[in-house]
């Protein structure tokens, strides 16, 4: 099949998605966490958030390899983590939210655990999407869908993301990231407030 | 391989006297069945042999008893790769039998089962129980097949368990078994108990082949198989086993235009268009057509028409 990779910038960002009431038994995890799995938002009606197949074994791979390097999560408590079966003989993973320092590993981890963990097949189906955080505050989406053999334009186009964003001037204003990131008991206060809007 | 000192440290005293003499009635270990389902082409091979499949499972019941996890995956993979083979065999049969359908889900099986064997088993670089032949041939099978559409469910999984253990399933207080990992001797699956339907579609590609789309049959009770299984008869009837190899070539031809003469102008253009034979190619000298040639390694039995078709 064609190769489609799509790259542009997402509102959607971390912060959005620490503030969607997931996870909150566990925020101070998934709210520091290096890499961060997120799930399909209203994928249907009746089903806000829903995880692809085999989420958590992704994660797991993901934490084994980047033990003592980065800290992995999925946006969900035990019982918001509902998978879904989908038509099509696809390998789908959902968005994984990355700094730019570790996305070129975390595509390189995500090539292995396509070929040696499922044992895909060049002609396989490939989906996935990720968001590499920059210093600057920018979330960058990259998707791609197209065959497993493939996949290394993905490889591609991060590297060179990650390049143009390792070489740029880091955001002059740090005030800017940490007014931009919040705390988890801050995520916590505006979930409150939302609450009683 | 297969001996394992550290699991053998941790075995009963009582099971140390019995888990070797077991293992010797009948194999010595189950590297020895593997290595008899070797070619399973020649006619000694016994993968059809109820005795080995009974010896193996005997087999890994005594590594099960003695802790031998090394041994009890190795007697999972003489079951899988035994598995594998018959299936093939079988899948090879019903075509031969024209149940095309079934041989269709059979296929399927045989796709799986490999599929599974792949995460513990490296085929040989000589390939000596064909996996890699297998897995090569049931794709090169599936592709001659005419399905194009099949029904796809999608759902939303409500409960899920491990097959090892029965745990459900969980993110973050996960049982510590993996699914597609042996323990036991059993491969390690989840289980589905609770779903919630989200809808069916038509696709191309499905998860399940088996959901192939028929037409429903004259009098509604029941499907009728409309397919046209032309090519695949074509293919079965030129080979005497599944393990005489064959691949096809997608050509053209140039065929004058006087020998489709037969063809009404309102008949689908043989060159594959699509269109209307009379708007399309119809005035031509000479008209290219698409060309299926099948490439049989072993000589078909005589008395065939030559190994090419038209589509």
């Amino acid at each position: 099949m064609d190769i489609q990779i799509e790259v542009n910038e997402t509102v959607q960002d971390r912060f959005f998605w620490l503030g969607q009431g997931l996870a909150h038994n566990n925020l101070a995890e998934v709210s520091s966490a290096d890499l961060l799995i997120v799930p399909l938002k209203d994928f249907r009606e009746g089903i806000p958030f829903a995880f692809h197949q085999d989420t958590a074994s992704l994660a797991r791979f993901l934490a084994k390899k980047m033990a003592g390097q980065a800290k992995v999560e999925v946006l969900a408590d035990d019982e918001e983590y509902l998978e879904l079966a989908l038509h099509g003989a696809s390998f789908r993973f959902c968005t994984i939210f990355v700094s730019v320092a570790l996305a070129p590993l975390l595509i390189n981890l995500l090539s292995s655990y396509i070929y040696d963990e499922l044992k895909a097949k060049p002609s396989d189906t490939i989906e996935m999407s990720v968001v590499i955080e920059d210093h600057q505050c920018r979330s960058m989406h990259i998707g791609f869908k197209g065959d497993a053999k493939d996949f290394n334009s993905v490889v591609d186009k991060v590297s060179e993301l990650s390049h143009e964003c390792m070489t740029a001037k880091p955001a002059a204003d740090s005030n800017t990231q940490s007014s931009a990131r919040k705390s988890p008991a801050e995520i916590e206060l505006q979930d409150t407030a939302d609450d009683g809007a | 391989m297969g001996h394992n000192m550290a699991a053998d440290d941790n075995v009963p005293q009582e099971f140390r006297h019995h888990a070797r003499p077991l293992l010797l009635n009948g194999l010595l270990a189950a590297s020895e069945a593997i290595q008899r389902l070797e070619r399973p082409e020649t006619p000694s091979a016994d993968a059809r042999s109820p005795d080995l499949l009974i010896q193996i499972a005997s087999a890994k019941a005594a590594a099960v008893s003695a802790g031998d996890q090394d041994e009890a995956k190795l007697c999972w993979q003489a079951e899988a790769i035994a598995r594998a083979q018959l299936s093939f065999e079988d899948s090879f049969e019903l075509m031969k039998n024209e149940r095309f359908y079934e041989a269709w889900c059979e296929l399927e099986q045989c796709e799986i089962i490999v599929a599974s064997i792949k995460r513990h088993y490296t085929p040989s670089p000589d390939d000596l129980q064909r996996i890699g032949y297998i897995e090569t041939m049931v794709a090169r099978w599936q592709s001659i097949y005419p399905y194009a559409i099949f029904f796809s469910p999608e759902f939303l999984k409500k409960r899920v368990e491990c097959s090892t253990c029965g745990a459900k399933v969980s993110l973050r207080n996960p049982c510590g078994h993996e699914k597609g990992e042996i323990y036991d001797g059993e491969q390690c699956y989840h289980r589905v108990v609770e779903l919630k339907l989200l809808s069916i579609s038509a696709v191309e590609n499905p998860v399940q082949k088996y959901s192939v789309a028929f037409l429903s049959s004259e009098d509604g009770s029941g499907h009728r198989d409309h397919y046209d299984y032309s090519i695949v008869k074509f293919a079965v009837d030129r080979l005497i086993s599944p393990y005489h190899g064959w691949h096809k070539e997608i050509q053209t031809r140039t065929v004058p235009i006087e020998a489709l003469a037969h063809l009404l102008p309102s008949a689908t253009c043989p060159c594959g268009s699509g269109t209307g034979f009379g708007e399309c190619c119809a005035s031509k000298q000479e008209v290219i057509t698409p060309h299926l040639q099948f490439v049989f390694y072993v000589q078909p039995p005589e008395g065939l028409p030559p190994e090419q078709l038209n589509f």
